[in-house]
């Protein structure tokens, strides 16, 4: 009895409880909207995390709201697994890669409290953006992000997957 | 005082500024930023989360105006800071 306990608590800490882990690897602005590359692993409690994977966000740009939609780069985000089966053989159709927006996961919550702010730490120096901005290089970084639409996927994987 | 100190501590802004560029053709500005919000684990094993946050305002002869503020990935634990100057 002692022993089937044992054992299920080590299933139900092993496969019950985890979440998921990210972290920001690449930010690409276009004039329609930015390309966000992150790694994203499952994290399990004993069994620490996974290699998990590399992905890309598609966020446009609202011109008039100034309002951020996301969409996953589904097609990236097999060119970027580690998993040899995941791997697509044959390039995908030379789509355009700004994918119209369609979900808006998470950006719901916190985007309209702190909308109109100003007064945060780190936008307060509103002034001072003309002289300061930085990030630059962006125009260069661009091809990076559409490159894995007909690349080898052998490429970008180990540049995307930073092990956390 | 160790009470006055205390509450300023725990009030300090948590939401750090990553990199700010501009939008290219658009008279806007963009600025990353994360803020904690939460932790897993405890001791040597304590990973803190954040939510990534994108920030675009217009600007008009250096002055922002219409700042939106949007909330990218959450469960952040890890980011690059770019550095380096824009053309614009």
């Amino acid at each position: 009895m002692k022993r089937l306990i044992l054992v299920l608590g080590l299933v139900a800490m092993g496969t019950g409880c985890s979440m998921k882990i990210r972290n920001v690897t690449a930010e690409t602005w276009t004039d329609q909207g930015v390309y966000v590359g992150y790694w994203e692993g499952t994290c399990k409690a004993f069994l620490g995390c996974d290699r998990g994977a590399g992905m890309v966000n598609w966020c446009k740009l609202n011109d008039s709201t100034n309002e951020l939609v996301c969409s996953e780069q589904t097609a990236i985000t097999p060119l970027l697994s580690r998993k040899p089966g995941a791997a697509p053989a044959p390039a995908p159709a030379p789509a355009p890669a700004p994918a119209p927006a369609v979900t808006k996961p998470e950006a719901e919550g916190d985007a309209g409290a702190e909308g109109a702010e100003g007064a945060e730490g780190a936008e307060g120096a509103e002034g001072s953006e003309g002289a300061e901005g930085e990030a630059g290089a962006e125009g260069e970084e661009t091809p990076e992000v559409t490159k894995p639409e007909g690349e080898p996927e052998e490429a970008p994987a180990d540049e995307a997957e930073p092990t956390p | 005082m160790a009470l006055s100190i205390g509450v300023l501590c725990a009030c300090s802004p948590k939401k750090m500024m990553l990199n700010e560029t501009f939008v290219p053709n658009a008279e806007k500005t963009a600025r990353s930023s994360i803020k904690t919000s939460g932790s897993v684990g405890s001791g040597d094993n304590k990973t803190v989360l954040n939510d990534y946050f994108i920030q675009i305002c217009d600007v008009n002869n250096g002055i922002a105006s219409n700042c939106k503020t949007n909330l990218i990935l959450t469960n952040v634990t890890d980011y690059q800071v770019q550095t380096g100057w824009s053309l614009k």
